[in-house]
């Protein structure tokens, strides 16, 4: 099997890059898989205190990888179950989780950087959800979108589709931390050794209290959003305008 | 009516647009001597506009979660105050006349304004508010109650209820669902106003634009760049994101509205809107 999440370990930092560089590190249903059991190998490692998600090559995540799967609704719930699980695996960690974003995090994509604990981006970052745009509704990132930076905002990010710049993002808390592009990397291995030397045990505790007051993002609410989505992305509207973006050329540097 | 229309209900004028906003409307708020305050006759014309409104956007003959808007059905609406302020709140003068101790006539706004904020909220259309001048009590309530906020600089948003003994709890769903506990506080217990930088910060507003001919271009820019979005897809995303938010939950609603209503009828307050409204009409 090719090594879609490529895992490195380095003084308690864990760090999991999704390994599609030539695609953008589109969410494939076996980049998911993948990621999921990456992310439950680190809840069973007691040696990992923090874990670092980041994309191989110029882009972070360009977001669900729907080309060549729109025909095939098992494989497209797969995904989104796959993705919601994978989403509240990593809100459950007990460790801290940094997303280290680089160049773009799109729809699913996003939803990752919106699902860390920590998100470090640069100022020329297209980050966002334009699934509407696509007839597509945002249905798994929603709550967690809402709890990280308000339900207002999360409304008018997903309603408005397109995206925002990394200076944005920071201004309204989807990043939490701002660096210059070229120190991306340094800003990140900074932030994930400072919480190495944290207590363990006072993070984990803190982080378990933080999942337990949110109350909404439990795994029946996570479920119906991943059906909502499957649904609605079978439906007319977005077949017809998934085929029509299919139907244009890959943009380049994008 | 039909794309390309207007139909006023006194101070209240709808407009359903035709050309590149179809399948948008505009609900404004025209009685701008008197900053658009609500008194019975907009309440009327506001309930008259967002009944006509869930004939336009088919609310009830389709379910967003199960099928697409009709083609021909309201996806957006934009809500508007002519003149300097979008809207004061509730016509004090009216209220401070008010001869019965038990202050009916503050009970039943009360319950207006909740009646349209809920009602606004309920339509399966992506709502705006465009908010310059004053967006205060009752009108920012209605701002607040839209989906999204674009405002001005010089506006101001704020619940300065307490002065006149009122709780303005009734609006306190809608924003805790938009900027979380931590700004309701400030805007509920500080009884502070804001500008439109501020509340732009604190997420009341989702945009921020220099002054009222640029509002109405952003507005209506928002309009278009919504109205390409798959119908469908905007219309589940919004009401799956009330059910996450609970805004509009029967049982929330009602508990907010009964928290306002429990400061309606005592002396305190009744006095305490005489004193206002007599320093205000005094200055």
């Amino acid at each position: 099997m090719r090594d879609l999440i490529h895992i490195h370990d380095a003084e308690g930092v864990r760090t999991l890059s999704l390994n599609r560089p030539d695609a953008r590190n589109a969410l494939s249903l076996a980049l998911i898989q993948q990621l999921e059991a990456a992310v439950q190998a680190v809840a069973a490692t007691a040696d990992v205190r923090v874990l670092v998600l980041r994309g191989q090559g110029k882009s972070f995540c360009a977001g669900m990888d729907l080309r060549g799967v729109i025909d095939d609704p098992v494989q497209m719930g797969s995904m989104l179950h796959g993705l919601a699980r994978t989403s509240l695996a990593l809100r459950h960690l007990r460790v801290p989780v940094i997303a280290c974003v680089r160049g773009a995090a799109i729809g699913g994509g996003c939803g990752l950087m919106a699902t860390a604990d920590l998100a470090v981006t640069h100022a020329e970052a297209k980050l966002g959800y334009p699934e509407v745009d696509l007839g597509i509704c945002p249905a798994v990132v929603a709550p967690i979108l809402m709890r990280r930076v308000g339900a207002g905002r999360a409304r008018a990010m997903l309603l408005t589709g397109g995206v925002v710049d990394g200076t944005e993002a920071h201004r309204i808390g989807l990043a939490t931390h701002l660096a210059a592009e070229a120190e991306l990397e340094a800003a990140t291995q900074a932030l994930a050794t400072r919480l190495v030397s944290g207590g363990a045990h006072a993070i984990a505790t803190t982080k378990a209290w933080l999942a337990e007051l949110e109350t909404e993002l439990d795994s029946a609410t996570m479920q119906r959003a991943a059906d909502l989505s499957a649904r609605i992305i079978q439906g007319p509207e977005a077949q017809e305008r998934l085929r029509a973006r299919f139907a244009q050329p890959p943009r380049p540097g994008t | 009516m039909k794309p390309g229309d207007t139909q006023t209900w006194g101070p209240v004028r709808l407009q359903w647009h035709d050309g590149p906003l179809r399948g948008a409307a505009t609900i404004t708020l025209a009685d701008p001597d008197r900053r658009n305050v609500l008194g019975p006759p907009m309440f009327d014309g506001l309930e008259a506009s967002i009944l006509q409104l869930e004939a336009c956007t088919a609310a009830a003959r389709f379910n967003p979660m199960h099928e697409p808007p009709p083609a021909d059905a309201v996806r957006v609406v934009l809500l508007q105050g002519a003149g300097r302020a979008f809207c004061a709140g509730f016509d004090l003068g009216l209220l401070a006349q008010d001869p019965d101790p038990a202050q009916p006539l503050l009970a039943l706004f009360l319950k207006r304004l909740a009646g349209c904020a809920r009602r606004l909220r309920a339509l399966p259309a992506t709502s705006v508010a465009c908010v310059q001048g004053a967006a205060l009590a009752g009108g920012c309530a209605l701002a607040m109650a839209c989906d999204l906020a674009v405002a001005t600089h010089d506006a101001q948003l704020g619940y300065p209820v307490h002065a006149i003994g009122l709780s303005p709890a009734v609006s306190g769903t809608v924003l805790d669902a938009r900027a979380g506990s931590g700004a309701m506080r400030a805007l509920f217990m500080g009884g502070e106003t804001v500008d439109g930088a501020r509340a732009h910060t604190l997420g009341l507003v989702q945009g921020l634009v220099p002054d009222t001919a640029a509002l109405t271009v952003h507005a209506q820019a928002l309009a278009c760049t919504l109205l390409a979005k798959g119908p469908r897809a905007l219309a589940v995303t919004r009401r799956w994101l009330q059910t996450l938010d609970q805004a509009i939950d029967p049982d929330r609603v009602a508990a907010a509205l009964g928290a306002s209503m429990s400061t309606v009828g005592s002396a305190e307050g009744a006095s305490l809107l005489r004193r206002v409204w007599t320093e205000r009409t005094r200055s």
